[in-house]
């Protein structure tokens, strides 16, 4: 299948970024050691695979229950919550076939934005997780833009549209905004790709406001959604898009 | 922590010299491992504070595991199945029975080891049994971390204004600052237990001298 379009919207986690490589003993290990208290590493392990428990997925806790990981597992040391954000980073890794695949729509001239339910930040905005992975990993000369619940957050100068302030993905009324958006540019929501691995808020609410959709199981398969079609490395994105011509 | 309390925790080392702390001050995973042992074990008289979980597997296996009085009902059972790299360096020793130490940060990366000599390590051959593979790497003689390691001291001392003449000399409490600002300063972490670093510092102190 070919989809024509001219604007592709990624999601961040287990897409873009794929945090297979954040590996607890290797996180906790590299902070620990550099504090100079390796014998605090199992403990540390544990209570954060506590905190995995008491709210289901690593995810939750960063999403929702960031300042748990600073109280209750690195006792609200400074150096190790400084340590935790600094490694965290290092050890994420790329979506496979990324910036290959990012090079090639953009070479198509084809638009492209992150859309990522980033419900809350911690600290200053441009300084948030998604902003730091995309400006460390060279990714801004991709996407200049990260459209949030928070609002649309510039990766250049870090200024913020309320636009889409308290919409989210999965209500899909954020998708509702950024339609309304690509319209005032001359984009139909059919002339763009909303391509992510979560088909509550990737794929199900932006399918059913006409985008296409490319659901990517490449780190993992959360089961059935609406998608057009599925991609299980970032390389298929070249075959399967090209930039539609008017 | 399950089982009868502990208060205090005391070693006492070979020359007769002892080093005590609050049990509750060990982290909580050395706790249970000290309680596990043994030596140990106390009975606890307190039969409100036993909450026990029996486990039964397919082949017929019971167990049983003591946990936290405070235990109220099972959250879920999972299984994660892993691919895990371990390295495992092996060093000859006077006995006949090698020590064993295992790497467990990025062991593929591993780059150069030290022992005497400096060796560079490459990926020789990989040999695949079943589900694992044991991957072999080549040990080259190549170079002198010894030397870099000690200039890297000598440079710290430098940097810090601390004088290596006075290194294991100053009491307990002092040393061990010198210790972690040279520490910090030659970026050197400790694999397992950080006074390893510090007696290694100790031991540069003494070569300098």
């Amino acid at each position: 299948m070919i989809i024509e379009a001219k604007w592709c919207g990624f999601d961040y986690g287990q897409c873009i970024m794929e945090p297979g490589g954040l590996r607890n003993p290797l996180l906790y290990g590299d902070i620990y050691k550099i504090l100079g208290k390796p014998e605090l590493i199992p403990d540390k392990i544990k209570k954060y695979r506590v905190l995995k428990e008491k709210y289901g997925s690593y995810g939750s806790i960063k999403e929702g229950h960031r300042d748990e990981i600073y109280s209750y597992v690195l006792d609200d040391d400074p150096a190790a919550i400084e340590l935790f954000a600094a490694k965290e980073q290092e050890l994420l890794d790329m979506g496979e076939g990324m910036e290959d695949a990012l090079k090639f729509l953009q070479e198509q001239c084809i638009e492209l934005q992150v859309v990522s339910e980033m419900k809350k930040t911690l600290g200053p905005v441009g300084t948030d997780i998604v902003s730091r992975f995309l400006k460390n990993r060279g990714l801004t000369k991709y996407f200049k833009e990260l459209v949030t619940p928070q609002g649309k957050i510039s990766l250049i100068d870090d200024s913020v549209d309320p636009k889409y302030k308290g919409h989210t993905k999965k209500t899909g009324t954020l998708y509702d905004v950024l339609a309304e958006e690509l319209l005032e540019r001359g984009i139909k929501p059919s002339e763009a790709v909303m391509i992510g691995d979560k088909p509550a808020t990737d794929i199900n609410p932006a399918h059913e406001r006409g985008f296409k959709t490319i659901k990517y199981t490449g780190f993992i398969d959360l089961g059935e959604s609406k998608a057009d079609v599925e991609i299980s490395h970032f390389s298929e994105l070249t075959q399967i898009i090209k930039f539609k011509k008017d | 922590m399950p089982w009868m309390k502990a208060a205090r925790v005391i070693i006492e080392f070979e020359d007769g010299s002892t080093a005590e702390n609050d049990f509750e001050n060990l982290p909580s995973q050395l706790q249970s491992e000290l309680m596990r042992q043994p030596f140990a074990s106390q009975t606890c008289t307190d039969s409100k504070k036993g909450k026990f979980l029996f486990l039964e597997w397919k082949d017929g296996w019971k167990e049983t595991i003591q946990v936290d009085p405070t235990c109220s009902e099972i959250n879920r059972y999972y299984v994660i199945s892993r691919v895990e790299d371990a390295g495992r360096l092996s060093i000859n020793k006077e006995d006949g029975y090698p020590e064993l130490i295992e790497i467990t940060r990025k062991p593929m990366e591993l780059k150069r080891i030290h022992f005497s000599d400096t060796f560079s390590t490459s990926l020789e051959k990989s040999d695949r049994e079943g589900k694992k593979t044991d991957h072999f790497f080549k040990l080259s003689k190549e170079g002198n971390m010894a030397a870099d390691i000690l200039a890297a001291f000598k440079q710290a001392c430098t940097d810090t204004g601390i004088d290596a003449g006075t290194i294991g000399i100053a009491n307990s409490t002092e040393s061990k600052k010198l210790h972690e600002t040279l520490r910090t300063k030659m970026d050197l972490k400790a694999g397992l237990r950080v006074q390893d670093v510090y007696d290694f510092i100790v031991e540069l102190a003494q070569t300098v001298k």
